[in-house]
């Protein structure tokens, strides 16, 4: 009786330790399957904006405002805007007003496509290869590549993609780092100096950008 | 290839960095890095054939002229960043931060290393 009553109990610690490990198991593997997943969303997604823009380069002719459209459309289809505004405000997001927000949130939009359409003919020539891809934390996808140009004029360029991977929300690229320089946090660094010397007026900021996308 | 100099290894010792400026013709520096580059100077190889006139010259014109064919390589790009930027100083300034950062760190320009800016991105996402 005594016997029985240990193999029992030996029985049943040995099916919590196995089914511990099981679910440890899981737990593990989990996280590594959303990582897979999430930096095979995030590539195909720079997959298509980069036939996208290669379809812009090939029809573009020159005339301004049809590249500026065909520019927006690829920037919002393909980028994080509102997150690319929250990041480059810096912690004066939340000091600012809604409405500062969101005029804010559409003036760097402007003043990103603005850099677009002026650089554009800079992007002609160019073949991208995909180099590695790497997800950093739960939302976030590093996607390698390098720009090279046809003729071999120009050296090559390394870019990261920085894709933000949200759940149930489609792919949107939040930042560009090229040679070891994020663009979204030189943004970032900036605005805030110049916030910073306007006494925290965030309003300074958009009207400094205002008026340089005047100019 | 990571470009080493005196500059980083002062930073490996834990040297604070100083106060950033502006060196007319070297361009943006820290005062950690300026006397990184005075070092690297007096250490200069070519100091050893500096004996004769010519070799001195060549040795002291190396740093102005270096600053020079940078600024050739990369007249578009710094024209972008003079005429394009609401602050260029400001903009700069983090230029150089985070490039120094990067041969800090040995991180070759476009590996999936980590790097400083991830831990901002990653702060800023766990915040959503």
């Amino acid at each position: 009786m005594k016997r029985r009553f240990f193999t029992q109990r030996l029985a049943a610690i040995a099916l919590s330790i196995v089914t511990g490990l099981a679910s440890l198991g899981v737990a593990s593997i989990a996280p590594a399957q959303a990582s897979v997943e999430n930096e095979a969303a995030a590539t195909a997604h720079i997959d298509r904006m980069i036939d996208e823009m290669k379809g812009v380069l090939l029809t573009d002719e020159g005339d301004m405002a049809t590249r500026e459209a065909a520019v927006t459309h690829l920037l919002d289809t393909y980028f994080d805007f509102p997150g690319i505004s929250r990041f480059s405000a810096g912690q004066y997001w939340r000091t600012a007003s809604k409405e500062e927000q969101a005029e804010y949130t559409m003036v760097i939009r402007n003043v990103i496509i603005g850099t677009v359409v002026r650089n554009f003919d800079q992007l002609k020539g160019l073949s991208y290869t995909p180099q590695a891809v790497k997800a950093k934390g739960k939302k976030l996808v590093i996607v390698s590549g390098k720009f090279s140009d046809d003729t071999g004029a120009r050296p090559s360029v390394l870019v990261n993609w920085r894709v933000v991977t949200r759940p149930e929300q489609p792919p949107r690229v939040l930042d560009i780092e090229i040679e070891n320089i994020s663009m979204l946090v030189t943004q970032k660094q900036e605005n805030i100096a110049i916030v910073r010397k306007n006494k925290g007026e965030f309003a300074a900021l958009i009207a400094a950008m205002r008026e340089k996308l005047a100019e | 290839m990571h470009r080493e100099d005196f500059g980083q290894t002062l930073a490996a010792a834990d040297v604070p960095e100083g106060s950033y400026v502006m060196v007319p013709v070297l361009g943006p520096h820290t005062t950690r890095s300026i006397t990184g580059v005075v070092v690297d100077f007096a250490m200069n190889p070519m100091s050893i054939f500096s004996a004769t006139d010519t070799a001195e010259t060549i040795v002291v014109a190396q740093q102005p002229v270096s600053a020079v064919s940078f600024r050739a390589q990369n007249f578009d790009a710094v024209n972008d960043t003079k005429y394009n930027s609401v602050d260029p100083y400001a903009r700069v300034r983090s230029l150089y931060y985070q490039n120094r950062q990067g041969l800090m760190e040995d991180r070759l320009p476009g590996a999936l290393g980590d790097s400083v800016s991830d831990d901002e991105f990653s702060d800023f996402l766990e915040d959503e």
